[in-house]
């Protein structure tokens, strides 16, 4: 932890989800209309009063954004926290102790990875019915989960082989004890970059489901409000404005998580790291390529 | 060889997990589908389309495993039912029209992207430290992690409404009667800019990403730095030693990523209301088309599995090291 | 005379996040036309650094500071990068230490051939085919293996063909970057004698780098030791072997382990007295470890093929070998990490059961105890020295509460030769490959094992503290009246530790007994071509014995190779395994 904060990157992403938890946590005190009532004329663009216009329905578009921060992020955080439980602790499972536990979850960790995510999603949508948000978890993290077992998995088996590991359990430590102590600690960084990666797939499987129509119309979310922004053709009348709000939303915690997943990764991956002293290599040999290139 | 039927037998239980999802979720549904569907169908709704469906969707007096071989045998004949909003026609034949457009956007994106977040990729681990590095890279984490729907609405908006550099709606000029002529391909052409545009983005930089830890490692071989130590070109030691090599997990990553491109043109197919598989997928939805929606995630399960078996059949067409085991 | 390559006053650093670190400080060098140049020193001197600065293929960190590198009168690093190519293979040729991954895989042989003739002699595919043939024939390959990828091929088949490719533009110089370290002995040997061969018939010249002295002796003309970024010392090889002036060079001598040659020399080197094993051997009746005809098959591939031996208290058994001879597939079945095929390993005289149950499972690593390999990867980078030797205390209820086992770990650290104190609050990156390994020794003898199995415990470590180590060993065996294996590529040093010695080769045991007898009288063939394999500064490769040894060596693993009933007695305590055909 002590470390992403001496990225740049990874201290801009932190701050950006900072200021967007923030907006959601306190979303009755900032939002200054209610995100339900009509409280200007339709289609309005942003002015003092409505920062960020109204809707087609004369809803201020900017409480509708706080609100829809709230159950957005929410939603995304409880799937993404689900998700990497459920991954991690199938990958750690089949990954250590190996044979046949291991054979029949790297089976059906492959075979749910490779149908097809969104059509499936929308199967359960479409006979759940209308879904709030506590389904749209449920039936997220069901289908989800592969991708960060995968990973798990793969670097579970890289770290079991690992000599300490061996070590450790030829000095006498049980398998349990090895698996906690020994492995799932260095599986941190990695576990990391699943928990990013999933909040991240899940409020953009979320969007999109909403957008699709399959949410709660009447619960605001950014999806929800792209579904009305769509279905009252907002940009085709040139309301941008109903579109960009929640499009930026999504985008920015997009740009927040993908900054501080970018750092992990690096932590997880030191060779794919480029450092100040990469960066200062690189320009030296530039320079001097130059320079022998001037003088002939 | 033990390695390609580890890989079938993992198609087949996703093929398996497909199918009992499609037969038992419409029987696990606390309210009645087959009501719902027959209201939508208004006076279309004959008696024999009432038992059929009632039959399909398991509303009927028979046992389970009955009913479960009755609809494997129905899948493996390629029938996967009626459409309630299109009858009387098919499902199947509701999906071959848009199936064709679908796959022609899709490869279309795929081409693109790929040839585009492999070349990034690469040159970006190539000059790995360098100014094009420091900026493609984290940009392409931060593109990743935006939904095609933003993408999607904003290319609508910006090159569409604001600009009008491309049509938005439809995958070719209504007017037009369709047919091999020029001016019919030029507007497919057309139409099919923004769509690609929108469903790129989050591709390319899912490609380039992996394209350029691949590529990092491959660098770090022995045989890339004997590459440079012959004296070969710059461009040739990073095509013929660094990418030759880094693009064989680009294959893997490539099928891999074929279920979520699906769901990319989902929405982008609505957001421009391109006549593909998404699209019909979202009116079936309105609709309370269940037979549809269901044949949908047959039909894109069959594909990507289709392309993963082809890609491990590839795979070991192009890694030498593979062929000497199989022989 | 004017030299082929002189290298003027190079300095490199190596460029950190904060600040840099000196890595090759104002290093000449000269090498003359039709010169070996051997340049030696440990892991982390430098002398590799050198070798990819003279071909301008320094990677990051490795940043040239200053200095010229002059190959026959114009400063390479005065070049421009497309000037430069130009030189690269054509001049100066090279050949890298990881002979498995030096070939691009997905390329056929001949396809490797053609890029770099092609580009800098232009040649058609014909004509490339041509040299390409001609240059495998010189290395001693089938041309028609030109079609073949490099999978195809065996480690030193690769490295072969790496020169080949470097013989087809006639450079003027080879770097050769510690080019036999990944392989066997006698693949070693074969490859270094073909080098000597054809650089005599063609003349060129070789920076050859690499950390063993004995192999330097025997190849270069003159050599250079460096040590920390600096050439402390360079002159003729034999003038350096016999008359060593600087004390890092005496130290680097000192401490290769030497086979024996006379009998007197040989006592003189024995760590353990010869009184003591015949004691210890009429002390103990019962075998600690007995194997009895063990074998095991990994689906297609037979491991081993019955393998009998047994380890006594207070003794050390070496097992030899090369690379998939069977000998780390011993260990793991004596330490379970699995189980044999067929065949009985006891304990004290008592069956192992195929799979150990977790109560069991303890009970048997408190008697048997492993040193690993790789000291850097052994301990757990998050734990403290401290930490590790109080789980192997705590496991085993050694010690009466905390304080006694802290008591405890201070003294066992001093016991291998670390400062306690110092030693036990560290975290393994702190420590270095040497001290590492004194606690992976000190966790393992925490549990107070009957039992040690230490696989290659020093392979990756520097040359100069090899032999620490392994005194360590003798004495943990000696003092601790320990049983123990001690497995090793290095036939050389198995001397060092252990009284009786079990040669292996595909899968069984070719030639055992007492280690004396058998490095000094070794009677079957693979034994004897193993120990004329082991560099030896004394005797020089001789220019036309290339395809001779290569002949040889070829056809005594063939005759090894078949398993053999028959095993025949020696020596009093010596037997081998009968081969077809006899000498």
């Amino acid at each position: 932890m002590s470390f992403l904060l001496h990225q740049k990157k990874a201290v801009l992403g932190i701050a950006i989800l900072l200021v967007l938890f923030v907006l959601a946590a306190f979303a009755p005190i900032i939002a200054p209309y209610s995100p339900e009532q009509r409280v200007a004329r339709s289609h309005q663009p942003p002015t003092i009063e409505h920062i960020m216009g109204t809707t087609k329905m004369g809803r201020d578009v900017f409480s509708q954004f706080v609100w829809g921060a709230r159950s957005s992020l929410s939603v995304g955080v409880a799937a993404g926290v689900a998700i990497t439980i459920l991954g991690t602790v199938i990958g750690l499972i089949g990954g250590y102790i190996g044979g046949w536990v291991d054979r029949s979850l790297d089976l059906l960790t492959n075979a749910v990875l490779v149908i097809p995510n969104l059509p499936l999603l929308i199967l359960l949508a479409a006979f759940a019915g209308t879904v709030g948000p506590s389904v749209i978890i449920v039936i997220i993290t069901l289908t989800s989960w592969p991708w960060g077992a995968r990973m798990t998995r793969s670097q579970t088996l890289a770290i079991k082989n690992r000599e300490f590991v061996i070590a450790a359990r030829m000095v006498g430590e049980s398998k349990f004890r090895a698996a906690l102590v020994e492995i799932l600690p260095n599986l941190l960084p990695l576990i990391g970059i699943n928990l990013i990666g999933s909040i991240i797939f899940a409020i953009v499987t979320q969007t999109t489901l909403e957008y699709l129509g399959f949410g709660d119309p009447l619960h605001v979310t950014w999806g929800t409000m792209l579904y009305n922004a769509q279905n009252s053709s907002a940009i085709l009348v040139g309301a941008w404005w109903d579109v960009a709000a929640p499009c930026a939303g999504i985008a920015l915690v997009g740009l927040g998580l993908a900054l501080i997943n970018f750092t992990l990764d690096e932590i997880a991956n030191p060779q794919l790291r480029s450092g100040p002293a990469l960066s200062r290599w690189v320009r030296l040999t530039r320079e001097r390529a130059k320079a022998l290139e001037a003088k002939r | 060889m033990q390695a390609f039927l580890r890989r079938t037998s993992t198609y087949c239980v996703a093929l398996a997990i497909a199918i009992v999802v499609n037969f038992v979720l419409p029987r696990l549904m606390p309210g009645n589908p087959v009501d719902s569907m027959i209201a939508q169908m208004g006076q279309r709704a004959t008696p024999e389309v009432v038992a059929a469906l009632r039959a399909r969707f398991g509303l009927i007096d028979q046992p389970i495993w009955v009913q479960f071989g009755g609809y494997l045998k129905g899948l493996a004949t390629f029938d996967l039912g009626l459409s309630t909003s299109y009858y009387p026609r098919t499902v199947v034949e509701v999906l071959a029209r848009p199936l064709i457009w679908t796959s022609f956007l899709i490869t279309t994106t795929i081409l693109f992207s790929f040839a585009a977040g492999t070349l990034l990729g690469a040159l970006s681990a190539w000059r790995r430290g360098g100014k094009t590095d420091s900026i493609l890279s984290p940009l392409a984490f931060v593109v990743n992690s935006v939904p095609p729907v933003v993408f999607a609405l904003t290319t609508l908006f910006v090159f569409g409404v604001l600009y009008r550099l491309a049509p938005v709606s439809y995958a070719y000029d209504p007017n037009l009667d369709p047919g091999l002529n020029g001016t019919f391909l030029l507007s497919v052409a057309g139409h099919v800019v923004l769509p690609v545009l929108s469903l790129a983005p989050y591709l390319i930089a899912s490609f380039q990403s992996t394209m350029r830890s691949s590529m990092i490692s491959i660098l770090n071989e022995d045989y890339v730095t004997l590459g440079r130590a012959k004296g070969l070109s710059s461009a040739a030691v990073m095509f013929s030693y660094g990418v030759r090599n880094a693009m064989l997990p680009m294959l893997t990553h490539l099928a891999l990523m074929l279920g979520s491109i699906f769901g990319g043109s989902i929405v982008v197919e609505v957001v421009f209301n391109y006549p593909g598989l998404g699209m019909t997928l979202f009116t079936a939805t309105l609709a309370h088309d269940y037979p549809v929606i269901q044949g949908q995630l047959m039909l894109m399960t069959l594909i990507t599995l289709g392309t993963n078996l082809l890609v491990d059949i590839i795979y070991g067409l192009v890694d030498p090291r593979l062929k000497g085991a199989t022989s | 005379m004017e030299p082929l390559l002189s290298i003027r006053n190079l300095s490199i650093e190596y460029l950190l996040d904060r600040g840099s670190f000196e890595a090759v400080k104002s290093v000449s060098l000269n090498i003359a036309r039709g010169e070996i140049l051997g340049l030696a020193g440990e892991s982390g001197c430098g002398k590799s650094t050198i070798a990819y600065a003279v071909a301008r293929l320094s990677k990051s960190p490795a940043w040239i500071v200053d200095g010229q590198i002059v190959l026959e009168g114009s400063d390479l690093l005065k070049l421009t990068e497309r000037q430069m190519q130009k030189v690269r293979w054509r001049r100066i040729g090279m050949v890298f230490q990881s002979a498995m991954n030096s070939l691009n895989p997905l390329m056929r042989i001949e396809g490797q051939f053609h890029d770099v003739l092609h580009q800098h002699l232009n040649t058609s595919r014909e004509q490339s085919r041509d040299i390409a043939q001609k240059m495998l024939r010189l290395v001693g390959i089938a041309p028609q293996r030109l079609s073949d990828y490099p999978h195809q091929f065996s480690g030193g088949m690769r490295q072969r063909v790496v020169i080949a490719i470097c013989l087809a533009l006639n450079p003027d110089l080879i770097i050769m970057d510690e080019p036999t370290t990944a392989l066997d002995v006698v693949v070693q040997r074969e490859i270094l004698e073909q080098i000597a061969e054809l650089q005599k018939a063609r003349g060129f010249s070789v920076l050859f780098i690499t950390h063993d002295l004995h192999l330097m002796a025997q190849i270069c003309h003159r050599m250079a030791v460096m040590f920390k970024g600096e050439v402390v010392e360079s002159g003729d090889v034999y003038q350096m072997l016999n008359n060593p002036q600087h004390a890092y060079t005496k130290a680097l001598w000192a401490a290769i382990p030497q086979l024996p040659k006379m009998r007197q020399e040989r006592e003189s080197i024995l760590v353990t007295p010869i009184a003591d094993r015949v004691e210890a051997k009429a002390a103990v009746p019962l075998p600690t470890v007995q194997l009895r005809n063990v074998t095991k098959r990994f689906e297609a591939f037979q491991a081993l093929r019955g393998v009998s031996f047994e380890l006594n208290a207070g003794r050390a058994l070496a097992l030899v070998g090369e690379s998939g001879s069977g000998k780390s597939t011993v260990a793991n079945i004596i330490s379970r990490t699995f189980s044999q095929t067929t065949g009985d390993v006891m304990l004290n005289g008592k069956d192992l059961p195929s799979s150990l149950k977790a109560r069991d499972e303890k009970a048997y690593r408190k008697s048997v105890q492993m040193i690993f390999q790789d000291p850097f990867a052994s301990l757990n980078p998050a734990f403290t020295v401290r930490h590790h030797i109080m789980r192997a205390l705590k496991l085993h209820g050694h010690g009466k509460d905390r304080a006694d086992r802290n008591r405890r770990i201070l003294e066992i650290l001093e016991w291998v030769g670390l400062e306690g104190e110092l030693t036990a609050p560290k975290y393994p990156h702190q420590l270095s490959g040497g001290q590492r390994q004194r606690v992976n020794i000190a966790r393992a003898l925490a549990v107070e094992p009957e039992v040690l199995l230490a696989d290659e415990p020093t392979s990756m470590l520097d040359v100069s503290i090899r032999l620490d180590i392994l005194e360590l060993l003798s004495r943990v065996k000696q003092e601790r009246r320990l049983a123990m294996l001690y497995i090793t590529h290095d036939i050389a040093t198995a001397y060092h530790v252990a009284e009786d010695i079990v040669v292996m080769f595909a899968g069984q045991a070719v030639e055992w007994g007492d280690a004396l007898g058998v490095l000094s009288d070794p009677r079957h063939p693979y034994t004897k071509l193993m120990l004329s394999a082991v560099p030896d500064p004394a005797s020089r490769f001789r220019v036309d014995n290339s395809a001779k040894f290569l002949k040889e060596a070829g056809r005594i693993r063939a005759v090894s190779r078949p398993y053999s009933e028959e095993i025949v007695q020696v020596g009093q305590n010596h037997f081998i395994r009968k081969v077809a055909e006899s000498e």
